[in-house]
């Protein structure tokens, strides 16, 4: 397999893998580092390519170990880094800067979920998986991923409704 | 679409019951312009998730190059070596063959005799030696009486 075909075949899911990793890491640095690393990885792996069941699925699970190890190591160190880019340079922003400051709210609150609530809710909401597929991915069965989801999705509104009604009541 | 359906569909997403094509549905609506007022606290939620659909890698990345793998140079080396050692071996095995037959009888009994002649000199100028060493063992037989 040459780099063209390589690139081919990895252009459609690298930007869900890029955003998989933003999900986790949270830094659009670290996410870009990542899936930079990941992708090269995938490259070198590229002659296992026709056993694989599923070349999406493969670049998902070792970009979300990656993260996971990134995240382990950024702990151990004590290294606590905040980030505040929540800013989307490429978003046209259509809507207003009222309505950007509160989509940016979501993001924070997405930012503190539990890591298995955020990345369910990542996989369904924003890239569309299906259940079946989160649960695979994840290793848990269909209800697990339901009720995490449904868990991740109420506790976003709880929060939301408590800021909009913030000064209401 | 009807505003109730809108709402039953939302309860729905929070229990995580709906389909991804409701889930569509539900994303639609919400980014439009005609979100009723009482679910406004909603719209951010799916603007988020729309917001975040359009995010994506945007560095340009240089895969390192296919190195060329001079792992199997060696082996190859290695494997050449012993095929050249064994071509060379046998044939000189072979040409050794060729130099011991002789075509006339004759010929072939005279080389033969000449051939244990010499051998029978080498062995002679072996003994001969050798008779050196039955005086040594004399003497030493006289020393140990």
């Amino acid at each position: 397999m040459n780099q063209k075909e390589f690139l081919a075949q990895v252009n459609p899911i690298q930007d869900r893998l890029y955003r998989l990793a933003r999900r986790l890491l949270v830094s659009d640095d670290e996410a870009q580092d990542a899936t930079q690393e990941i992708l090269i990885k995938l490259w070198s792996n590229r002659k296992k390519f026709k056993k694989l069941r599923s070349i999406e699925a493969f670049a998902v699970t070792m970009t979300k170990n990656y993260c996971y190890d990134k995240l382990k190591a950024k702990s151990s160190n004590n290294l606590q880094l905040v980030h505040s880019n929540y800013e989307d340079q490429h978003y046209n922003t259509v809507k207003t800067s009222e309505n950007n400051d509160s989509v940016n709210w979501v993001f924070k609150l997405m930012k503190e979920l539990p890591e298995q609530q955020r990345l369910v809710l990542h996989m369904r909401d924003v890239e569309q998986y299906s259940n079946s597929e989160i649960a695979k991915e994840l290793d848990l069965n269909e209800t697990a991923v339901r009720v995490t989801l449904s868990r991740a999705r109420k506790t976003i509104r709880e929060q939301l409704l408590k800021k909009h009604n913030y000064g209401i009541k | 679409m009807e505003l109730n359906k809108i709402e039953k569909l939302l309860e729905l997403y929070f229990e995580g019951a709906t389909s991804l094509e409701q889930e569509a549905q539900l994303q639609d609506y919400f980014t439009s312009d005609e979100v009723a007022g009482h679910l406004a606290e909603y719209a951010p939620l799916f603007g988020a998730f729309a917001q975040a659909k359009e995010q994506g890698f945007n560095r340009n990345i240089e895969l390192p190059e296919t190195k060329r793998s001079w792992r199997w140079v060696p082996v190859a080396a290695s494997i050449l070596l012993c095929v050249g050692l064994f071509l060379t071996f046998n044939q000189k095995q072979g040409s050794e063959h060729d130099l011991g037959t002789y075509k006339d009888p004759e010929v072939a009994a005279l080389k033969t005799k000449q051939a244990l002649f010499m051998m029978g000199n080498f062995v002679n100028k072996g003994t001969g030696q050798l008779e050196k060493l039955e005086t040594f063992e004399e003497t030493a037989n006289q020393i140990k009486k």
